[in-house]
């Protein structure tokens, strides 16, 4: 049976294979009319965009704007009302977030998104994708089976961690750690899973300064290097750092697309901010 | 037809043991969170209590006020000095379910030790069987009615119309919210548990009424139909919760018949698992909550 | 005095065995199953049935299948039953359900299991339960009664080591890794790709198996199965265990079912008589549930902690230093890239 499955026989979606992303012109992410719908309320409505492979796209707004829940429905933690998510060309609305991960999409949380009790190695060892041992067949053929994969990703994840000037908290547990910390662990851990886009939910709030720059950096290497970032952030210098093009949004709805030079001026985006909830 | 009829009787003698009972569930759920799987047994060590005062010459009613009263102080206590400080302490639901179910444990065996293995009774009532149409009720039956009736308008009145009432809705709908427009959740808190302790120890000294027999294990099949009515209604709902006791006292009453007795805790259990599993909010939820989510 | 040891030996191993599919449930991957020891007893109930032998109308005790088969079939049986019971139920339950309904309902079905095998008579014998349950190879053995119990804790041992080896693999792969942060966070690990409600159901099916073994170890040891011995208070008796042992290692949690299950609750075979039954049996559970109180509260982590999973050193990533992030996604993307 597959090795990536943990229960035997078991799909990872019922959608067909994704194209590679590196077909020219074809956007990495198309969203198309999402709109969802929470009892009485429309926390998205009717939102569609599309963003190319390896650009980075900054999702901005007042508060209660939708940004979160348009990044939710994106990565499927949120089942969109209607509309479509195509990503790398699959139609991932409606799917649990596993699917959406699976694919390559990985969207890291607003507020602790880390594994506490697991140790900031371990932390990135969850989310390499098909890992032997994971499933219950490769457990239990023990470690002559998994030992030598497990010991070649412990060496990427090591990587990794210098990189984000954590290694030395390699064998801690995550949430000794402090929050500025965790988030980059976070990040850390959607990159072992060698994801084609990030999905980041305000990545830099409650961050100290210093800790806030050094993971606009880590993202700003992310980007150049091919990564595709969708990033809702209310840090408006780091994303007119960070991000090649902002879209806003208000009170659910989409209204303004481009880049945030030619946006600062714009009436609608002042009167939203200005006047928005 | 008339064994149903007269079931329906009954059905509502039940119901109005159980509403005090889930009424007061639930406040405790919505004031603090906790599942407070001991509410059987405090129940229970109420309606001893109120035996020990029928044995020391007292009459059943002022026993009942008396049990009422020990279920409200110790309940306020119990959430004071022992539950409070494991939640304030982090502890997670699951712990505060095995806090819950040890001190149910503590407390039943307790009442065990005092007041030994076998079933004890109330002092019988004057006989006498009332008829209303098909259905016939004893002369106590028809006071536990009545005082069901009474629980039922006092919570009623007294969510609606006094302002602690109001503060309790207030901080069972979002604690934190309720905490930053001025209301002491602590107090709020203590006044819960103490109302849900009084309306528990009574529906014990009801439940010991109806069943002519007061033993300790008597809270446990009880509890169930607590929960069953609690969640049917929606979890933390008190008018759900009386809308639940009321559907779940006909409804053991009925398979009763139906079913045979043995099975007729079974069709409670059965509706309990149907509604977690189809609509968990529960009959009076409404709309789920939209805050929070976008 | 041998043998009332030897029975107890017996008894801390079926609850060693019991605890360790548990803390595979709840120690390590989070799932809160008050119905566990429902799966013991179908554990129980599938030895005995294929066991005892079909049903036939001189028998004195009734049960709607039977039939007899040698040692190891009835203990295997057993397993698959349990496995089978924790698909249903965890198909049944853990759905996206929410935790606390989850663990309600569980509890319901634990509870509603009691009800219709006593209402039922005619299923596994209601509410008197199935006896004289044939205990395995104890006719052709020809040994004292010391001897035999010997040989059976032997049999036992033997089972608890290979259902040992098992979990302890799991626990030590990464696989183990995947359960633990299952039950750390399941939102963040349905993002990082886990697919979460079948990792439920696998240890569903996993811990009801070994329960099932535990309950049939049992059975063929006592001889005999009654609803009175599985109510949902003896789940929260292996909870206990659990958590004061230690939960999420198996060492420890052996420690919280030796200390739980052997002294508390079948050590006063040991201790002087003080009372009647009602009175011992009330002290035994006051105690249990005073000792889980101390120690939710003055250690909760348990009498052995999970142990923190650290890596050995190796040279990678040596470097240290605020390090330019350049190079960070090709790093990530790693050598096969």
């Amino acid at each position: 049976m597959p090795e990536n499955s943990v229960v035997p026989g078991q799909p990872v979606s019922a959608a067909a294979r994704p194209v590679p992303g590196s077909q020219s012109g074809e956007p990495l992410l198309r969203v198309e009319g999402l709109t969802v719908r929470f009892g009485g309320v429309v926390a998205a409505d009717d939102v569609s965009f599309e963003i190319a492979p390896g650009t980075a796209v900054g999702l901005i707004g007042p508060n209660g704007a939708g940004k979160s829940t348009v990044l939710k429905a994106i990565g499927g933690e949120v089942k969109p009302t209607s509309g479509a998510v195509f990503f790398d060309g699959v139609n991932l609305a409606g799917h649990p977030p596993h699917v959406a991960a699976r694919h390559g999409l990985i969207r890291t949380f607003q507020l602790s998104g880390e594994f506490g009790r697991l140790t900031v190695l371990e932390n990135l060892l969850i989310a390499v994708p098909r890992l032997r041992g994971q499933s219950l067949w490769g457990a239990l053929a023990g470690r002559r089976w998994w030992g030598a994969a497990q010991e070649a990703e412990v060496r990427r994840a090591r990587e990794i961690l210098s990189r984000l000037d954590l290694r030395h908290k390699d064998n801690e547990y995550a949430r000794d750690l402090s929050g500025g910390q965790r988030k980059l662990v976070e990040i850390g851990r959607a990159l072992m899973a060698r994801p084609k886009a990030l999905l980041l939910d305000e990545p830099m709030a409650g961050v100290h300064r210093s800790l806030a720059r050094h993971i606009e950096d880590a993202l700003k290497a992310l980007r150049d290097d091919g990564l595709t970032l969708l990033l809702v952030e209310h840090e408006l210098a780091s994303v007119e750092r960070l991000c090649d093009r902002v879209i806003v949004m208000a009170q659910g709805r989409q209204i303004a697309d481009g880049e945030m030079r030619q946006l600062r001026s714009r009436e609608e985006v002042l009167s939203a901010y200005l006047g928005g909830r | 037809m008339n064994s149903v009829l007269s079931s329906l009787g009954f059905g509502i003698v039940t119901a109005s043991t159980l509403l005090p009972a889930a009424v007061g569930f639930t406040l405790q759920f919505s004031a603090t969170g906790i599942l407070n799987i001991a509410f059987g047994a405090q129940m229970t060590f109420a309606a001893f209590i109120a035996y020990m005062c029928t044995q020391a010459g007292l009459s059943i009613w002022v026993a009942m006020v008396l049990a009422g009263l020990f279920g409200a102080v110790t309940s306020a206590l119990l959430n004071r000095f022992l539950l409070t400080p494991f939640t304030r302490r982090g502890t997670t639901f699951f712990g505060m379910v095995v806090v819950t179910i040890a001190l149910a444990l503590l407390v039943e065996y307790a009442v065990e030790l005092t007041w030994g293995p076998l079933p004890v009774s109330y002092p019988m009532m004057t006989s006498g069987v009332v008829h209303v149409g098909a259905m016939s009720f004893t002369r106590s039956q028809l006071v536990v009615l009545a005082i069901g009736v009474v629980f039922a308008v006092a919570t009623h009145a007294l969510l609606h119309y006094t302002r602690a009432g109001k503060a309790i809705r207030a901080v069972a709908d979002n604690r934190n919210l309720a905490r930053s427009s001025g209301i002491s959740a602590q107090r709020i808190t203590d006044l819960a548990w103490l109302v849900s302790g009084l309306m528990g120890g009574a529906a014990g000294v009801m439940l010991g009424l109806s069943l002519s027999s007061v033993s300790y294990t008597m809270g446990d099949t009880f509890l169930i139909e607590i929960i069953a009515a609690a969640v049917l209604g929606g979890v933390g709902q008190v008018y759900g919760a009386m809308l639940g006791a009321l559907v779940i006292g006909v409804l053991l009453e009925e398979s009763a018949i139906v079913l045979g007795g043995a099975y007729a805790p079974i069709s409670a259990f059965a509706v309990l698992i149907l509604v977690l599993l189809i609509r968990p909010t529960g009959i009076l939820a409404g709309a789920a909550k939209a805050k929070g989510v976008a | 005095m041998d043998y009332y040891l030897l029975t107890m030996c017996v008894y801390v191993v079926v609850g060693i065995v019991a605890c360790w599919g548990l803390n595979l449930q709840f120690g390590e991957t989070g799932v809160l199953n008050f119905a566990y020891i429902l799966f013991v007893a179908v554990g129980a109930y599938t030895a005995s049935l294929f066991s005892l032998g079909p049903h036939t109308s001189a028998s004195y005790q009734q049960y709607f299948w039977g039939t007899n088969l040698p040692w190891p079939l009835p203990w295997l049986a057993a397993g698959a039953a349990g496995g089978i019971l924790g698909l249903l139920v965890g198909l049944l339950v853990l759905r996206r359900l929410r935790g606390d309904y989850q663990a309600m309902v569980l509890l319901v079905v634990s509870i509603m299991g009691t009800y219709l095998v006593s209402a039922d008579p005619g299923l596994l014998n209601g509410g008197i339960g199935l006896s004289d349950v044939p205990a395995p190879f104890k006719n052709q053995l020809h040994t004292s009664q010391v001897g035999y119990e010997l040989f059976y804790l032997g049999l036992s041992v033997v089972t608890a080591l290979v259902i040992f080896e098992a979990l302890r693999r799991i626990n030590g792969s990464p696989l183990g890794r995947v359960l633990r942060a299952v039950r750390e966070n399941e939102q963040a690990a349905e993002a990082v790709g886990l697919n979460v409600p079948a990792i439920k159901l696998l240890v569903m099916i996993i811990g009801g198996a070994v329960a099932a073994m535990a309950g049939a170890i049992e059975v063929q040891f006592i001889g005999a199965w009654a609803p009175a011995g599985w109510t949902y208070p003896e789940t929260f008796g292996l909870f206990a265990a659990v958590l004061v042992g230690g939960r999420g290692n198996l060492g420890g949690v052996a420690l919280g079912a030796f200390l739980v299950q052997g002294l508390f609750l079948e050590g006063t075979v040991l201790l002087p008589n003080f009372g009647s039954p009602d009175v011992i049996g009330a002290v035994q559970w006051m105690s249990l549930a005073a000792l889980i109180l101390l120690f939710m509260w003055f250690r909760p982590q348990g009498v052995i902690p999970e142990r923190r999973r650290k890596f050995g050193d190796n040279e990678a990533g040596a470097l240290h230093g605020l390090l330019p992030a350049q190079g960070l996604a090709r790093v990530a993307r790693g050598p096969r890239a």
